[in-house]
């Protein structure tokens, strides 16, 4: 047992921290929310995106980075490449959307060069084509995007059940630490903001009602940082499902302490906590939200039949 | 990062539920874990049980090798407790004692205190109660008001201390009391004597355990110098050591888990989990004890690759509290009926432990306190 990253892992860590500092606050036009190019083209120079399929290397390490990365300010998809392509060893350009509904809007479809998607008869892997999809204008944080046309079923490759159940614990692996990656930056930011902001001639961080709730809140980002990371180093299916559980029933409360001490400025867009609340928000409902993720688990753990 | 256990941790829980399965009566969940450690028939029990764990070298493994332990690394120690806390405690209060009270006495004591308390709480045949709590120092310990004034070679102790645990049968009392002043630098460690003159012993019915709850009296109680543990006012000190590794001393986390997978069973076997919400809200109350079980082993590994504790200790101690909750709400929730006194034994033991877990070995809001202070640096209100 051992809970912190090695000495390699993290030199690792440390090799990403540099690029994600020179993220700094993206502009933004209306509700569209840019991905971060320059980001991304560093985590691709770096070799980041292919860690997980590099000798000596695996999915816990990629995990780690990815945690990392969601923490930023500034957005890029890691996800899906780092995680879930290896993990299913499927080659698809990046960056790669994961789309639950091909109706619905999803996370980073607007941008992606490449989609996994959920059907009836379980998931196809696509190259997308120009036009293929658009942007899908909301509050969610994220970069989002929907098709244009419906994905027929013939396109791209159709994943084997053992892949789609395969895919739906790297997936659910993913959002747990994309979760615990913003929580940690919403509460960071947080924290910060209390420390400085004067009421009553007092810094607000020093009201207990306020310390109390950032502390409880503290224990569920740790925790969730720690579920995901136990999950990646496992590949256990239902480790996944357990965390983004975790994850996703601890998100509203992490959003609502953090908007709720940040004030008003919490509710502008000049004020950068809505870049981490707005992406807990995407993260809460992905994959049918807590009580989806919790009955997969139930069946993982004291089900009968095969699961999802 | 590592998530899992090597072979010689594997090897040493088994051997460790080998020896339970082996050692503990059929009727163990029913009639002696069901009352609580401190229940009369466990405490008796726990005399046997306690000299077979001796015998087999279990009960002070984690002990260094000049105290008879065999340095068994901290993580043995966790797995220890998480075998022994989720079966009810066995061994009744002396895990307290191997736990924090007697390596107190091998950091702090005299080599006279070593020699004489050392050897017996390693045999397993001696009891001792932690007197901290008064009626009016609860969260605040430091405002305590038994007093120690120097006479006769010794100290005079006045004074009462309440909540005591295994009170009614403990033979020694890691006391504190007031030597001076009335802020933290006046208080001193003493290792009384139950049976010294002037000790008065009141059971006070609790829920959380049968006996378990006491108030002890001190009127005129002469204690020898000897009994005295490190300097005078130095009893802060040392408390906050024993009291840092005790707030997750007891695995809290994997009796939750076990009550939570127990819960499941016995509803399939009623029929009634089926329901989608009570899948959700098992895997909801089983990811709360996991969450906590990671935070503990988070506190554990700073402690095996010796690190100083921090207040990770507090963000693990609230989740560990957390986790009580979660298993006995799902409980109460969808078994409801298994904690009547008939009712299956496992489950209500869990509802039980799980009422005192945010009182117990400091209150959660002190935790939070301390989360936000030593954590988030967040500043105080003055
Ligand atoms: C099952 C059980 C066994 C015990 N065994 C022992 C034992 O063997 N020996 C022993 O010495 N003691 C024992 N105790 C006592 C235990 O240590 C105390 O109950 C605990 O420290 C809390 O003190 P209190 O009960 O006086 O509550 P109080 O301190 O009065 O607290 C009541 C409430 O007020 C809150 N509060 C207090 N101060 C603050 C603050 N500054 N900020 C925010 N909230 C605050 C607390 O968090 C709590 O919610 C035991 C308790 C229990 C429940």
């Amino acid at each position: 047992m051992d809970t912190q990253p090695t000495p390699e892992q993290q030199a690792l860590l440390d090799a990403v921290a540099p690029m994600l500092a020179k993220a700094a606050a993206p502009p933004k036009e209306g509700l569209v929310y840019d991905y971060d190019q320059d980001l991304d083209d560093d985590l691709v120079a770096s070799g980041f995106h292919d860690l997980a399929r590099t000798e000596g290397y695996g999915l816990a390490d990629a995990a780690l980075i990815v945690e990392l990365v969601s923490g930023a300010l500034k957005v890029v998809e890691a996800g899906a490449t780092m995680l879930v392509a290896p993990g299913l060893d499927l080659d698809l350009p990046h960056p790669i959307a994961l789309v639950a509904d091909a109706r619905r809007p999803a996370r980073f479809l607007s941008v992606a060069r490449s989609a996994i998607v959920l059907d009836d008869g379980g998931a196809v892997a696509l190259e997308l084509q120009p036009g293929q999809t658009e942007t899908a204008d909301g509050i969610f944080a994220y970069p989002m995007g929907r098709f244009t046309s419906p994905v027929t079923p013939t396109e791209g490759v159709r994943l084997s059940r053992p892949m789609v159940r395969k895919l739906m614990s790297i997936w659910r692996l993913s959002l747990a630490l994309e979760a615990a990656g913003a929580m940690r930056g919403a509460l960071d930011f947080t924290v910060e903001y209390v420390k400085t902001r004067r009421q009553f001639n007092r810094a607000i961080g020093s009201y207990q009602a306020l310390q109390h709730r950032l502390a409880e809140r503290t224990v569920a980002a740790k925790a969730t940082r720690l579920l995901a990371l136990q999950a990646a180093w496992s590949g256990d299916p239902a480790h996944a499902a357990l965390a983004a559980t975790y994850a996703q029933g601890a998100i509203p409360a992490v959003i609502h302490d953090c908007q709720q001490f940040n004030g008003a400025n919490g509710v502008t867009y000049e004020h950068p906590l809505h870049y981490w609340t707005f992406r807990l928000a995407a993260l809460q409902g992905e994959l049918g939200g807590v009580s989806a993720q919790a009955q997969a688990a139930a069946e993982l753990l004291w089900g009968q039949d095969e699961s999802p | 990062m590592e998530f899992g256990w090597s072979e010689p941790e594997r090897n040493y829980r088994a051997r460790l539920r080998a020896f339970l399965a082996e050692n503990l009566p059929e009727d163990w969940w029913s009639e002696y874990a069901r009352r609580g450690p401190s229940a009369p028939k466990v405490m008796a029990f726990a005399r046997g049980f306690n000299a077979k764990m001796v015998e087999t070298g279990l009960l002070t493994r984690h002990w260094p090798r000049q105290y008879g332990g065999e340095d068994a690394p901290p993580w043995e120690h966790l797995i220890l407790s998480e075998e022994m806390w989720s079966i009810g405690e066995p061994r009744s209060c002396a895990y307290m004692a191997t736990n924090f009270i007697g390596p107190a006495i091998m950091a702090y004591g005299t080599p006279e205190q070593k020699a004489y308390h050392l050897g017996r709480i390693a045999a397993g045949d001696v009891y001792w109660c932690q007197g901290f709590s008064e009626p009016s120092a609860g969260s605040d310990l430091a405002s305590l008001r038994t007093t120690a004034t120097a006479a006769d070679g010794g100290y005079l102790i006045n004074g009462s201390k309440i909540w005591t645990s295994y009170a009614h049968s403990a033979d020694y009392c890691m006391l504190l009391a007031r030597t001076e002043g009335a802020t933290r630098d006046g208080i001193t460690v003493f290792l009384l004597d139950m049976r010294s003159k002037g000790v008065t012993v009141r059971p006070i019915p609790g829920m959380a355990g049968e006996q378990d709850f006491h108030e002890i009296f001190l009127d005129d109680v002469w204690a020898p110098s000897e009994a005295r543990l490190g300097e005078e006012g130095s009893g802060w000190a040392i408390v906050r050591t024993a009291l840092h590794g005790e707030r997750v001393g007891a695995a809290r986390h994997e009796a939750a888990a076990r009550a939570v997978a127990h819960a499941v069973t016995y509803l399939k076997a009623c029929g009634r989990f089926d329901e989608p919400v009570v899948k959700t809200r098992a895997v909801e109350a089983l990811a709360a004890t996991e969450a906590a079980r990671l935070l503990v082993y988070d506190v554990f590994d700073r402690r095996a690759k010796n690190l100083p504790p921090t207040a990770d200790t507090s963000i693990a101690r609230v989740a560990m509290m957390l986790s009580d909750k979660a298993a006995a709400n799902f409980i109460f929730e969808f078994a409801p009926e298994a904690v009547c006194l008939d009712g299956d034994p496992k489950l209500f033991t869990q509802v039980m432990k799980a009422l005192a877990s945010g009182v117990a070995a400091g209150a959660s809001e002190i935790q939070l306190n301390l989360i936000a202070r030593d954590h988030l640096h967040l500043p105080s209100g003055a």
